[in-house]
Parts: C-alpha cells; structure tokens; sequence
C-alpha cells in the first residue's frame, strides 16, 4: 500500500521502524510496571480505624477520651521496631487496631541454626514481631485488635492463633442492628484464675469500701468519708468510672462486668487460646450459641458435617485474650509486667461503636432508625488503659495521666492524602534499613558498591590540553605484496619492459615469433625464465629479478 | 555538573547518617547531615561564564611550516566575580603548540581582562577554523562544574610550501620556452616603445609625445610593444590513491609543494598559470597571472584532499578546449591505478604541449609505512619503471621523484 510516494509497507518492514516500535514496547511494559507499583501508594482511600481520622469507623472518640485524661496519644507511621526506642515502656501502650496492609520485608538473621530465615509472616515483619515482645517484656502493654487482618504473625509470637471465620452469635447479638453485631461477654475480667483481682485494679481498689478509691481518696483506710466522689478532672485515668444517676448525682462505678459490643467479629482457634498454665488467660467470650462459620458459608450449619460439607464449629469461643508475665498479672509497684491482650475485631473502638451516644445523635452518619445499643466498651478499654498505665505506680501517684502515653500504630493503615503511604514507606524503609541485621548489612553492601560506583563511574571533567595529533594512513594491502612475488608477476614486468625499449606496440610484440623475442632478451636465463613452465624457488626468483634489472641497463 | 569530590561528599554524608541511625550514633549522624548541609550551601555559590573574548591571530593565512601568534583576551562582563574558570581555546589537532599554553585558569572580576598568548606550528597545509571558546566554572572548592561554549571562531589557511626552484629550471632539461613576459613585435598594451602613430579621438592623454607635437605640429601618441606570456597547466593527482605514505609525506602532499613552487616560479616571471585539480571531480583554475591569482592558487591547493579515482584522460579531455596551443603542461601524479595515463599524454603531446610529469614514487613513499618485501619492491619499481618508460616514450618528460630527494634536485632528473 502506498500514501503519495511512500510505501507504507516497506516503511514498516524498515529497521528504524521496528527499533521505534520495540522502544515503545520496552517503555510501555516499564510504565505499567511502575504503575503497578506506585499506584499501590498513590491510591487515594478512606483509612478505617485510624486514631487520627473522625469517620463512623475510626478511633477519633477513643484518642479523644485519653486526651481528656491527660494521656499523651501519638501515632507510629514507620514501624513498630522504633518501640525498642521508647524509654519507658511500662507508661505506655500500644494500639494496634486492624492490621490492613503488608510490607516488604528481607530474610533474616535468625540467630540459631537455621542461619537465616527467608519467608516473613505477613502483616509484620520478625524484626517488628521481636521489637513489639522487646516492648511487652519491658514491661509495656500491646493491645490488638483484629479479625482478617495480617495480626496472625504476631499472635502467633504469644501462643495465639485467630481463625480467621466470623463468629455468629444466636442470641447475643445487637437485635436493634443486625446480626453482624455481637456482644462478648466479659464478666470480671479479672478473676484470672478463680480469684478475683480487681482489688488490686487503681481503679476497683477500695480498701475502705467508701466508695472513693483508694488512690484518690485522702484516708484510704477509713470507712468514713466525707469527701465527694472524685471529679472528673482529679480521676485523671479513672475518670470513665464517675457516672450519674437519675437523680443526676454522681456515683463511681465499680462494676467489673463488661458488655463489649463487636462489630463483625472473629474468634481464636479453640486449640490456639487461652492457657491459664501459660500465663494466657481468657478475656471475654461468645455466648454459648455462637458458632463459627468455619466453611465461610454465611450459614449457621453447625453439625451438619459429612458427605464433603464441613460443618461450622459450635461456641462459646473466647474472643478476648490476654497475656501476661505473670501469674493472675499480678503487678505490684515499682515491678513494672508488660501485658498483651488480643480481641478478635477490630472494630470494638471505633467511633460509631465505642461512642454510641453520639451515634445516636447522627454525629457519625444516619443509622437506617436503628439505634447502637449501650455498650461497656469505653469502660472495658479505659480499665486496661488505666490499669496499664497506673499498676506499676505507688497509690500515692494517684490516677495521674502525667508522663503516660498511648501510641496508636498507624504503620498498617492506608492514608488519606495521595503521598502518605508513599512517605510512610520510605520511613518504614528507613526504620526498617537501620534496625534489622539482614537489612543493615543489605544497607551496608549498597553503600558500599555506591561508594564504589561513585569512585569508578564518576569521573571529574577532563583536564583541558591541547593534543596534536595528525593521522597516519599507510596503503598497506599485504596481499598485493605477495603478487608481486609470483614468478608470472616477474615475468609479465620482464616482458613489458622488453617490449618498451623495443618500442612495440601490444599488437606488434603479441604477433612477434618467439624466436625474435628470444633474440630481443639475448639472456639465456631470462629466455629459460620466459619460455620455460616451472616454478622457481625463492632465491633462484631473487637471482631472476637481478637479471631483470640489470637486462634494462645494458 | 557534579565532581567526583562532591559525589563522594554525598554518599559520605547519606552513609554517615544511616550507619549513625544504624549504630545510634548522634555524632554520626550530625556529621553527615554536616557534609550533606555543606554540600547544599556550595550549590548556591557557584561562578557563572559570563565572558566577551577576543581572538587576535598573527596571520590570516601563512604557509606550511610556518609559526603562528594566537592572543585569546577574556573579559569578564558580569558584576560579579567568576570563581574558579578554566578557559581553553580549541585549536585545530593538526597544530603543534610551540610555545605558552592555549589554556587557562583564572578568577576574573567584575570588568576584568586577562589575556593568554600561545604560539602554533602549522606542519600540515589547510584550511582551519579556531574556537569555540571552551570555559568550565567551579565553585571555591570543587564540588560542582559548569561547562559551556562562547562561540567565537577564527579561520586560518595555511598554504603548501614554496621552494625555491628557479636555479633549477635554468639548469635542468625542462623546456625553456617559458620566458615569462616578453615583448612582441607587434603594439599593443605593454612597457617597451614600438612606435609613433598619430592621436585619434579616445587615445589617452598621457601616451601623446608632446616633443613629438612641438616638432611636427601634428599631434603624435607613443605606441608600445605588446607583452606576451605563457600560459602554464598544472595538473595536480589528489586521488584517493595519493594518501600513500604519511601525512607529512606522501605523494598528493609533495605534489601540492610542487604545484606552489611551480606556480610561483611562472606567476613571478609574469607567466599566466592555470591549475587543476582532480579527485572525485575536477576543480579547475583558469589561467591567469599576478599575486591575485598566485593566492588563488595557493588557496586551492591549500583546501585539496585525497579522494576519488578519476582517470587523467578525462581530466584531459575536459580541459582540451581550454589549452593554449603550444602550452607546457605539468602533470604531478604518481600514475598510480590510472590505466589512461599513456592515452591522456600522447592525445596531449599530440596536440603540441609540452608535457612534464613530475611523479612522487608512490612505493618508496609505502616503503615509509609499510614493510614491503624486498623482491616485491624490486618487481613494483620495475613495473614503475615500464610506466614510466611507456609514458617517456609517448613523448613527455618524466621525472620519478624520491621522497628524499628536494623539489629542485628533481627538476634536474628529466633523464627518462
């Protein structure tokens, strides 16, 4: 096909033609590739469960409270290996609400036989699982909360396994909502092991039974008290305890039992929960006709098991576990116990759920006419907080949220502007870079081939000079050479110059008789050279071309 | 454009931190942040090449061999100071640097000059172009460089050689018929008397014999005798096979010193010369005498390169309407890989020019590059000499001329 004098055809057959096409293609793979990749990070969403965001499913109300008892709340972008950095774990906790992203991650050093360890759990990596135990054995406490999230590699470091399948509950869920809403039972917590600790909790303790806990009360060994309950502003981490009656009086609450409203939860595996010989106890439970749905069938068929149908699993199930260092976490004061404790759902804190009156109110979006039941979970949290935070602390500290903090990890939730995933990567990969080995010596090796890239590749300009240079050309052809060596050569030159100084014509010495020809040479070694068919050796060709010379010159 | 020294600043700096963060070491960290700051502020003092320059050069055309006087003035036509600079005038690579230095590094301010001086040897003939003006800018401690051009140029020729040659065609068996200038017997434009004639309108004022009027009474002009010269052909070989040998030596290279030298020697006995030139094409020069066309001359064979294969007879037989009947022809080939070598001359002496051939020996000049084999060269000399003997015998005079041999030496070997 031709368009004026070009030939479409040929143009596209043409080298330079397919070399562009082949550029286009190279450079159209990597875009998409790079994409691919950075589109990960520049996908604008909407975060959940995030501390520092006020949706209906965010954590804004829970960071809002501990503000209001004077808790410092900050939040953790990179990784959690910086908790290592923290120096004093036991006034701190750490927050880790719905596990939504993965990270890269490098093998390891594992420090044993196996040398090194190549494949990471998800959500965390080793580094960050070892940096976040580091923390709880420092005495700082872990609260998670997740139920499909990427937690599993960090539950696991405590004995401890999610499994994964959402828990239904016949009876106990929320019926003015829907049946994704369950209630966990957590009827004092703190019996651990048949005795009740809750004594011992800076909020419950009342050694006087007067009804003003003993860190806030003046004579804390005396019945009789005429001081008023607490106010809010001298409760400081107890505050959540003063409530009001109908009468509109004030009243602290020393209630131990907790009705925790999930939202959508999972359940731990029954082979991989609470141990109470390990330290590990229960922390709240499913009711008893809660199942699991363990075929992810959306379907209560518990029991219903064979012919390839598997069956889901019957409750109750403990959906709330902690761990600690000690027996029935007994902490005394001065002797700092980190403590973990693991919630199967995510959601237990989040806006709509923990501040239920203000969902009520329409602050968090309209509710179809339903109504967010009351719920224990601002209590519930607030005690592990305070207990957390004031445990380790002499009564005569009071319930002070001074020095305290409550660190949010933010490190697994996506961002709301365009570049914050992409900065908490390049932080993650910096943190990570600088307090993993495998990573450190990773981060060593390329600085030190930069170092000799830098060396090798980058070169100062060059020093101006001026050069003189002028070419060589030589008409070397060695062949040629090597036909002017050939008898036939030397005989044709023998017989041009004959015919020159004899002054003939081509025709005329082509038609000359040999016999005149032979008289012309008069050489008798040249006549034999000229008439004769053989071949010459090198000296005897020499001893020829010597004669030829000297034939001119007679 | 970033050194070596700045980049190595900067990974000092990036590694400083990371083994600093990495080993908890603020002092670490604190000195590559250092390093990295240093390196930030120094991008912002930077010099700039903001410069008038001006190049003088001795001559606009000089001959091969000669030595020539370069000024570079530089002047820094901005407010501020230049930093470090480092000028370097782009002189042509077939120039040797005799003596000063075309390079330079200096700290110009504002309105300041300074100047460099250097003096070149021009050992090859060309036409030549200085310039651009190269100039790097650096910061006060070399860490970052700017490079740019001040497109300033200047043009040069260097002619061929001339030899001396007269003493040798005095004495050797070229054909003296080239006189230079010679009065004829015939008026005509001229210096020598002829005659008195009478004044006819439009005679000039200045030629009327006023003696001659005062004796006679009858207004008389002075006639002279006409000058006549000698038209002279030069044919010079640039083929591609004329390269042979080194540049300095080779046969197209001796033949542009002959063709000058020739030139010259007619043009100064007041001859006319015409020049012609063949390579790929045939550039050709029409006869003519005086210094105008001594320089076009020279210029010409100033710009001549070795290329192309075209055969002499084709450059004869293009130019036969233009030969003055009777005039001398040179030739300076190798006759070399040109088959039309005896047609082209005997169609020349045939037609009454005296043709000489002045061939460079190609093969001794190969001898000077290239190691040929002794039998070899004594088959291809022998082969050169039936060439040459062949074309001696269609009527030319033939001179082989050796590389060692001077131009003069070689006229006095019209022996073949």
């Amino acid at each position: 096909m031709k368009i004026g004098s070009v030939d479409i055809a040929t143009v596209l057959k043409s080298r330079k033609t397919r070399r562009t096409g082949l550029m286009i293609a190279f450079y159209a793979v990597l875009a998409l590739l790079l994409y691919s990749i950075v589109a990960s990070y520049l996908v604008e969403s909407d975060p959940h469960l995030s501390a520092y965001d006020d949706d209906w499913d965010d954590l804004s109300a829970f960071r809002a409270d501990l503000k209001g008892m004077g808790v410092d709340t900050t939040s953790m972008i990179s990784s959690p290996v910086l908790l290592g950095e923290i120096e004093n774990p036991e006034d701190s906790v750490f927050v880790v609400t719905g596990v939504e992203q993965d990270t890269i991650s490098l093998p390891r050093f594992t420090g044993d036989v196996d040398v090194i360890q190549f494949s990471e759990s998800q959500g965390y990596t080793t580094t960050e699982i070892e940096a976040i135990k580091e923390y709880v054995f420092s005495g700082g406490t872990l609260i998670v909360m997740d139920d499909f999230g990427y937690s599993s590699g960090l539950a696991e470091e405590f004995e401890l396994g999610y499994s994964g399948h959402q828990l239904y509950d016949e009876q106990a869920w929320a019926r003015g909502l829907d049946y994704n809403y369950v209630w966990m039972n957590s009827s004092n917590p703190y019996d651990y092991t048949g005795t009740d600790k809750s004594g011992s909790h800076p909020c419950f303790s009342d050694a006087d039974n007067d009804g003003i806990i003993d860190r806030l009360d003046s004579l804390p060994n005396s019945p009789v008290n005429g001081a008023d309950t607490p106010t809010v502003a001298d409760a400081g981490l107890c505050a959540h305890h003063i409530e009001t009656d109908s009468t509109g009086g004030q009243f602290w609450n020393f209630s131990t039992n907790y009705n925790v409203l999930l939202n959508t939860p999972s359940a731990f595996d029954k082979d991989a929960a609470e141990s109470n010989s390990d330290n590990i106890y229960a922390w709240g439970s499913s009711s008893q006709d809660s199942y699991l749905d363990t075929n992810d069938d959306g379907e209560g068929d518990v029991g219903f098991e064979g012919g390839g149908i598997e069956s889901d699993e019957q409750g109750p199930f403990t959906m709330a576990i902690k761990v600690c260092e000690k027996r029935d976490c007994a902490e005394e004061p001065g002797a700092p116990m980190g403590r973990a404790i693991f919630v199967s759902d995510g959601s237990a804190l989040m806006n709509a759920i923990y501040d239920w009156e203000e969902t009520n109110d329409g602050s968090y979006g309209e509710l179809n006419g339903k109504l967010m039941p009351d719920n224990d979970n601002r209590r519930w949290v607030l005690d592990i907080i305070a207990e957390s935070l004031l445990m380790h602390t002499a009564d005569d500290n009071g319930t002070s949220a001074s020095g305290k903090q409550v660190i949010f990890d933010e490190s697994r939730h996506q961002q709301t502007n365009a570049m914050g995933d992409t900065y908490n990567l390049i932080y993650y990969i910096l943190v990570y870079f600088t307090n993993d080995w495998m990573a450190m010596l990773f981060l060593f090796l390329a600085l030190f081939i930069a170092f000799e890239a830098v060396i090798i590749k980058k070169v100062d300009p060059e020093p101006w000079r001026h050069v003189f240079s002028i070419i060589y050309y030589g008409f070397g052809d060695a062949r040629r050479y090597g036909y002017y060596g050939r008898g036939n050569k030397v005989k044709q030159v023998l017989l041009s110059r004959v015919r020159n100084l004899n002054s003939l014509t081509r025709d005329e010495f082509d038609a000359l008789p040999a016999r005149e020809l032979q008289k012309m040479i008069g050489d008798p070694v040249l006549i034999k050279f000229v008439f004769e068919d053989r071949n010459y050796s090198l000296e005897q060709l020499v001893a020829v071309v010597k004669r030829v010379k000297m034939w001119g010159r007679k | 454009m970033w050194t070596r020294k700045a980049a190595l600043f900067l990974t000092s700096g990036i590694s400083l931190v990371l083994i600093g963060m990495m080993i908890a070491n603020f002092q670490l960290m604190i000195l590559g942040i250092m390093f990295i700051a240093f390196l930030a502020i120094n991008s912002w003092v930077v010099g700039h090449g903001e410069l008038e320059v001006v190049r003088t050069l001795s001559a606009d055309n000089l001959y091969k061999g000669d030595d020539l006087y370069v000024e570079l003035a530089i002047t820094n036509s901005s407010f501020r100071r230049t930093q470090q600079l480092e000028v370097f005038d782009n002189v042509p690579h077939e120039m040797k640097l005799r003596s000063g230095l075309n390079y330079m590094r200096v700290n110009l301010g504002p309105g300041e000059t300074t100047r460099i001086r250097y003096v070149l040897r021009c050992p090859l003939r060309g036409h030549y172009s200085f310039g651009p003006v190269s100039v790097r800018y650096r910061n006060t401690f070399n860490l970052y460089s700017q490079e740019m051009y001040i497109d300033h140029r200047s043009g040069l020729v260097v002619f061929p050689q001339v030899r001396e040659i007269e003493e040798a065609m005095i004495r050797s068996r070229t054909p003296k018929m080239y006189t230079g200038a010679m009065t004829l017997r015939t008026p005509g434009p001229g210096s020598e008397f002829y005659s008195l004639r009478e004044y006819v309108p439009g005679d000039p004022f200045k030629i009327i014999n006023w003696k001659a009027f005062a004796r006679t009474g009858i207004m008389m002009v002075n006639e002279k005798c006409r000058d006549a010269v000698t038209d002279v052909f030069i044919l010079l070989d640039s083929r591609d096979i004329s390269r042979i040998g080194t540049v300095l030596k080779n046969p197209l290279e001796m033949g542009t010193v002959a063709a000058a030298s020739l030139a010259s020697y007619f043009i100064q006995r007041r001859d006319s010369v015409a020049l012609a030139v063949y390579d790929d094409t045939l550039s050709y020069l029409p006869a003519d005498g005086g210094d105008k066309q001594y320089f076009k001359v020279l210029s010409s064979l100033a710009g001549v390169a070795p290329k192309g294969d075209m055969p002499l007879q084709a450059v004869t037989n293009s130019l036969a309407p233009r030969f003055s009947r009777g005039s001398p022809v040179f030739v300076i080939s190798s006759l070399e890989g040109d088959g039309t070598v005896p047609h082209a001359i005997r169609d020349l002496a045939g037609r009454g020019h005296e043709v000489v051939i002045l061939s460079p020996s190609s093969i001794d000049y190969e001898r000077l590059v290239s190691r040929i084999p002794r039998m070899s060269y004594e088959v291809m000399k022998l082969e050169r000499q039936n060439r040459l003997s062949a074309v001696a015998g269609y009527g030319a005079r033939v001179i082989d001329w050796m590389p060692d041999v001077e131009l003069s030496q070689a006229l006095l070997q019209v022996n073949v």
